[in-house]
């Protein structure tokens, strides 16, 4: 803090969106606690993640001093304000009852648990245990899907190898801990075999199809594989 | 011939996960099981409690135009939850409410961005934040977010790529992707 306190040019945007989801005994912190930098932080923060709202598009910032005013410009120039009953209901998530909170951050804390431990059950694959938010980061994993998907394109091009990592974000919100317990055998043969559906996938989509869930094969969507000539699209 | 729209449209990004959830949607119209682990959403409904004050807002009238900063009970309802959780002072005379997460960037990085400015950003990260930064014309700075730093960013390194061009510094904690969390013990160290 005393480095950024000593560079009072530099404007922070602190982005706090996930800061109810956090793991292990974590504990968030706001970068508003810090006076040093209080008068240069804006804060970004929303109900979309917390309160289970992404449809609603109900954000919140904090704006130091005359940032506010141009903030309020902003918003008259183009939206001229928010839903209103959206922000009604904004309120009664603040102050009405926290239990579903607490209760997604649980069930999202058991997903992580099994998608990590189902991703490092995989040969080579390694993921780290993430301490907040709802996505893995898993090593070695599209190495995988490219080795054994030819139609797939792969992301070599992009110059970086944490570029092409970032490639392969891996939300776990769709996945059920029970799939993943009953059927890793399932899963794994189905990320092996990488078959994809008819019809050529959208460029920087690529499609698994696992064999066995309801009789029928489940399709895993995921932004694995970008287009190598886009490099704006490289670890997006 | 249709126009073309001014360059910066040449430098805008957007976010692949909207392809992926086109995609998955239009697979589970033909009636497929699809587990998209594209865009980040819970996959929860909004608790009931949360549904039934909107639609009683609407009910009770609630059609018109609001302030462009929002309504101040709910102002007043931000400030109180972040004296609650953090024990910080925020006036609601601070508090905008703008229409989800991205609008915040993009007034910042608006606000902030021009040619010869620099913006630092957390790579890899969410890809908005980069494509919003060429958009205006400064210069993107990517801060690496590294695996054997816990995917946390190092303050040394951040402050090293500060220069007299650096305008703007975005940080994301909990963040999308890596997921690390800032820990009080390790934050305290800047």
């Amino acid at each position: 803090m005393k480095g950024l306190a000593s560079r009072p040019r530099v404007a922070i945007m602190s982005d706090e969106i996930y800061d109810q989801m956090v793991y292990d005994g974590e504990e968030h912190v706001c970068l508003l606690s810090y006076p040093e930098i209080r008068d240069r932080t804006i804060l970004l923060n929303g109900w979309s993640k917390t309160y289970a709202m992404t449809g609603w598009r109900l954000g919140y910032s904090i704006w130091p001093g005359k940032l506010y005013d141009a903030a309020r410009k902003l918003a008259v120039n183009s939206f001229s304000c928010v839903n209103a009953p959206a922000q009604w209901a904004a309120l009664e998530a603040l102050t009405g009852p926290q239990d579903a909170v607490a209760s997604m951050v649980a069930e999202f804390d058991r997903r992580r648990k099994a998608v990590v431990a189902g991703l490092n059950a995989l040969p080579n694959v390694t993921c780290a245990t993430p301490k907040g938010a709802f996505y893995a980061f898993p090593e070695h994993f599209e190495d995988r899907l490219e080795g054994e998907a030819a139609r797939l394109r792969p992301a070599r091009g992009c110059r970086r190898r944490d570029h092409r990592r970032a490639g392969l974000r891996r939300a776990w919100r769709g996945l059920y801990p029970a799939q993943l317990r009953q059927q890793p055998r399932e899963h794994r043969e189905g990320a092996e075999a990488h078959a994809g559906l008819p019809g050529a996938p959208q460029r920087g989509v690529s499609e698994t199809v696992t064999p066995g869930h309801h009789g029928r094969g489940m399709t895993v969507l995921h932004p694995a594989v970008l287009s190598a000539e886009d490099d704006r699209s490289c670890g997006r | 011939m249709t126009p073309e729209p001014v360059a910066a449209f040449s430098r805008i990004g957007e976010e692949n996960a909207f392809a992926v959830l086109a995609r998955a949607t239009a697979l589970m119209r033909e009636g497929k099981d699809v587990i998209n682990l594209g865009i980040g959403q819970p996959d929860f409904p909004t608790p009931p409690n949360i549904v039934e004050a909107a639609v009683k807002a609407l009910r009770d009238g609630h059609h018109g135009y609001t302030p462009a900063n929002g309504i101040l009970p709910l102002r007043e309802g931000v400030a109180a939850d972040l004296h609650r959780r953090f024990g910080v002072s925020v006036s609601p005379e601070e508090v905008m409410i703008v229409p989800g997460g991205k609008v915040t960037m993009f007034m910042a990085i608006l606000m902030f961005g021009e040619p010869g400015a620099e913006i630092l950003y957390p790579d890899p990260g969410f890809p908005i934040y980069r494509s919003m930064i060429e958009f205006t014309g400064a210069t993107p700075i990517p801060v690496p977010v590294r695996e054997e730093n816990g995917f946390a960013f190092s303050a040394e390194e951040t402050l090293s790529l500060i220069t007299p061009r650096t305008r703007l510094l975005i940080v994301n904690s909990p963040a999308n992707r890596p997921a690390a969390s800032r820990r009080r013990r390790r934050s305290t160290s800047w």
